[in-house]
């Protein structure tokens, strides 16, 4: 699937004295089976951006395109099926007696068959490393194993398009590897996903293509070798070695992951 | 678990999500009270105590959203030292000091909803000071804020090193490099209290406790280089520049 904003523009609360512009004539796209992170500080228009990927949000003006066909002809339900919303902190929203029964709820809503339901819902589970949490209840979890099963309840709608608003808030660093490990895993398996993020560390590992925002408009969108070297200010650490040092040594390149990073300065140093 | 932390020392609390880091905290002024055991905050028993332990102690939470309730942010920063009965003109001066020591001159009559998410936290942390606490709990005050509200809080935080006792609850390790000593909780227990300098250099406690070192870091050990001059990117880059330099004139 491919999804596209075209020109959006967002108002909250239009016409009274708290009128706010969100979002300003917002296009870009979102590749079929790629890693979009979308980066910039609070209250850039990160989540009023996302919200509108699956039209929670409805633009003020300008459109949201689902493979060349304007998303507002399609219906809501089909359209949420395809592009799944997962909030930041979902884990406030798990609300069945177990983990089982809270991921089949969205795929039985959806009227599937029983043996359809709990095929995806042991399907996500385990991509989501959490098969072996299936008959416990979810408010006996750690943060890390909620969040899982968060994801895993959007996950099994089977969408084509994954949006991820700040997954790894709060978490400790190796659950959050874990989870970065997962979206780059979701998309080898081929769903595109959507990682929004203030951690540029995790976006500059998990993201083919990085868009930056800032006060409600696209300030930069490209590879994050482009974006991040761009940006020193706003840049991971590996891009901060790397820049620092590429104004002597321009053999360094653009590294950005960390495994290119520590190979590129290796190689400075047995050079 | 059995620790203690003297007048003035900043103190690291690290450890995975479930580990007990946050009721560790929660103990601390008597929101939670311990099963068995004894436990004084400046002397005296949070549980027995809560609100004599409250005015010595000032929490301030993951979410900055959470602890603002007020119009203006003077008013925000007032409003511990209402509930404390300070007479109105000593209230106006600390509520300067305050907003002034977080570096928010100006804003006092802004309205906290239009704030950053680091200034909102800067606010929670004026009212907290306004208080003049002896012990500041510090509970992941950075984990939901941008890169420049982390840099602005941590700014802050560091001022305050050596003047108050801090107790600072966080996942990211490079906020600690110059504390005092820092605490590893896992499972409910403390598994070590240690130097940063020593926490750093021990890659099995910190895997065993699921933390990260900071990525300059890292990368330092990684290739075989000091860890000391690796604090920061910069501090990595110019160590590396240093080493081919002098290979260079080795040759």
């Amino acid at each position: 699937m491919r999804l596209e904003l075209r020109d959006v523009r967002h108002v909250y609360g239009r016409g009274t004295p708290f009128e706010v512009e969100a979002l300003r004539d917002v296009s870009l796209a979102v590749e079929p089976g790629e890693v979009l992170g979308i980066v910039g500080g609070t209250g850039s228009g990160k989540s009023t951006l996302v919200q509108h990927m699956n039209l929670l949000l409805v633009p003020t003006s300008g459109t949201v395109v689902v493979d060349g066909v304007d998303a507002a002809t399609l219906k809501k339900s089909e359209l949420r099926r395809g592009v799944g919303l997962v909030f930041q902190f979902p884990e406030a929203a798990l609300f069945a007696p177990t983990v089982e029964e809270d991921v089949a709820f969205a795929p039985r809503r959806m009227g599937l068959a029983e043996e359809e339901v709990r095929e995806r819902v042991r399907g996500s589970l385990e991509m989501l490393g959490a098969g072996h949490l299936a008959g416990r209840s979810p408010f006996a979890l750690s943060g890390g194993e909620k969040r899982r099963v968060a994801i895993a309840g959007v996950l099994a709608m089977a969408p084509e398009v994954l949006i991820l608003d700040e997954p790894t808030a709060g978490l400790d660093p190796a659950t959050r590897q874990d989870l970065l490990s997962l979206v780059r895993g979701l998309r080898d398996a081929g769903i595109s996903v959507v990682l929004v993020s203030h951690d540029l560390d995790e976006v500059a590992e998990a993201a083919d293509r990085v868009c930056v925002m800032e006060r409600g408009e696209v300030r930069a969108i490209g590879t994050p070798a482009e974006v991040f070297y761009a940006d020193l200010a706003n840049a991971p650490a590996t891009v901060r070695v790397g820049a620092a040092l590429k104004v002597a040594y321009s053999n360094v390149g653009t590294p950005v992951r960390y495994g290119e990073t520590l190979a590129a300065l290796r190689a400075m140093l047995e050079d | 678990m059995t620790f203690e932390v003297h007048a003035g020392e900043y103190v690291g609390v690290v450890g995975p999500n479930g580990g007990g880091k946050s009721t560790l905290a929660r103990l601390l002024n008597g929101l939670l009270v311990a099963d068995a055991g004894l436990l004084r905050v400046a002397g005296r028993d949070p549980a027995m105590e809560p609100f004599e332990v409250r005015r010595r102690v000032g929490m301030l939470f993951q979410n900055p959203e959470n602890g603002l309730v007020a119009p203006f942010v003077e008013d925000d920063v007032a409003f511990g030292l209402e509930n404390l009965g300070v007479p109105r003109e000593e209230m106006r001066e600390r509520v300067a000091e305050a907003i002034r020591d977080v570096g928010l001159s100006g804003y006092e009559r802004r309205e906290p909803h239009t704030l950053s998410g680091g200034e909102k936290q800067r606010v929670a942390l004026a009212g907290l000071l306004a208080g003049r606490p002896e012990i500041l709990v510090l509970d992941e005050p950075t984990s939901m804020l941008d890169v420049a509200g982390r840099r602005e809080v941590l700014e802050r935080l560091e001022a305050l090193r050596g003047e108050k006792t801090v107790l600072h609850v966080t996942h990211h390790l490079e906020e600690l490099f110059d504390a005092d000593r820092i605490l590893v909780v896992n499972d409910g227990k403390l598994v070590a209290d240690v130097t940063p300098e020593r926490l750093f250099s021990d890659l099995e406690l910190l895997k065993e406790n699921r933390l990260a070192l900071p990525t300059a870091l890292r990368l330092a050990l990684d290739l075989g280089l000091s860890s000391e001059g690796s604090r920061t990117p910069e501090d990595l880059a110019s160590q590396i520049r240093q080493r081919i330099t002098n290979r260079a004139r080795a040759r």
